[in-house]
């Protein structure tokens, strides 16, 4: 009977032990793997960089069923037939990361950045929040404490560690050029340069973007 | 021997035992999960709550999604009479328009995946879409080739997302009362 009891004991303490390891673990390795997705496997092209946007190819819209080989499965499970996607991981210890949209003419799109840790989305750049015009974005981490070049938008990242999702609407079949166009046009650079009164780092910056 | 035997077992049990119930409870607690007719939609995908009870059941109910002022998703894997959803049947899906900056309807198989097809089909969307009168949609979901109105389903079980890209604000103030079409079943095979 003694025995029996001590079964009972340790029965509880384990169901509530992997009770509680479950729900800590799992939106962790969830969330490792959407990291893998973009810094090992990426969208088979190789891994996508840290601190590099990485755009859907327009023969994957095209035909969804049949990702290049060596893609992450995560690119083509349950997609929408609606937008190109943008993805990367950004790491803010080194300093700020702009993000650069060109003039998207109106046409509907989101980027949308999330704090890994929580899952929770801190911010959007886009058609509903700041508009279709062009536009550079200086997404900081929460430790860093510098000057914002002139006409520049801060956005203040509450974690090191961004995963950054766009969204770019496709019309129609017919519009997926103009689409992929302006979509690949949405990029991440660093800020080179700091210290600098902003001219400097604004010029850098546009060459960056130019060369792409 | 017996003994450890005897702890084994326990062990296995317990964390089996310790498993299910998780998942059960935590689907149950996230049951977030609002119905407008056959159109079902979960309040926690891409919101922002705290507390490790919370993020496992966001984990499982969309992770990365949008906030809600952003897009909204409908998922219907039945008729409007409840019935599941069956490639070998034909479906009507007629009723107001989505109220929506953008909006498409597409279809997928039984395991998230778009659904093979000839034509390269998979959605129907606010471009793509013809209309009956200004606010009115009647789309072909399955069977034979419908035209510019049709989804294709293939032949197994099927589910259809709604996706509201900036939804109207009836979505996302009422979302169980919006305005959406309802799904019949025209004809089996």
């Amino acid at each position: 009977m003694h025995m029996a009891y001590e079964h009972l004991l340790v029965f509880g303490v384990v169901c509530v032990a992997v009770w509680l390891l479950v729900i800590y673990f799992w939106p962790r390795i969830f969330l490792l793997v959407f990291k893998r997705a973009i810094l090992v496997t990426g969208g088979g092209d190789g891994p996508i960089p840290i601190n590099t946007l990485y755009t859907e190819p327009q023969a994957l819209f095209t035909d969804p069923l049949h990702p290049p080989a060596g893609a992450s499965k995560l690119w083509t499970t349950g997609v929408n037939h609606d937008t190109l996607v943008t993805a990367g991981w950004l790491d803010l210890r080194n300093g700020p990361q702009i993000l650069h949209v060109p003039d998207m003419a109106g046409r509907y799109y989101s980027v949308q950045f999330n704090d890994p840790s929580k899952n929770s989305n801190f911010a959007y750049v886009g058609k509903r929040t700041t508009g279709t015009g062009a536009g550079e974005y200086l997404v900081s981490g929460p430790r860093w404490k510098g000057t914002v070049p002139g006409g520049m938008t801060q956005i203040f990242s509450p974690n090191n560690s961004v995963f950054v999702i766009g969204r770019t609407l496709v019309e129609s079949d017919s519009d997926l050029p103009a689409a992929y166009a302006l979509t690949k046009q949405i990029q991440i650079v660093p800020l080179t340069n700091p210290t600098s009164n902003g001219m400097g780092s604004q010029h850098l910056f546009e060459d960056a973007c130019g060369s792409r | 021997m017996r003994l450890a035997l005897k702890l084994l077992a326990v062990l296995v049990v317990g964390t089996a035992l310790g498993l299910a119930t998780t998942w059960l409870s935590v689907r149950w607690f996230s049951s977030s999960r609002i119905s407008d007719g056959p159109w079902k939609t979960n309040l926690l995908a891409g919101s922002a709550q705290s507390g490790s009870y919370w993020r496992a059941a966001v984990a499982i109910h969309g992770l990365f999604a949008l906030n809600r002022s952003e897009s909204a998703y409908y998922t219907a894997d039945t008729d409007s009479d409840g019935g599941r959803l069956d490639g070998r049947c034909r479906y009507e899906m007629t009723g107001p328009e989505p109220q929506a900056r953008w909006w498409s309807i597409t279809a997928y198989g039984p395991d998230d995946y778009l659904i093979p097809n000839p034509a390269h089909r998979y959605s129907v969307s606010k471009t793509t879409v013809a209309r009956e009168g200004d606010t009115t949609i009647r789309v072909q979901v399955g069977g034979e080739a419908g035209g510019n109105n049709w989804i294709p389903t293939g032949v197994g079980r099927f589910s259809l997302t709604l996706r509201l890209y900036n939804p109207g604000s009836e979505v996302v103030t009422n979302p169980a009362h919006a305005a959406l079409p309802a799904i019949t079943k025209a004809a089996c095979t």
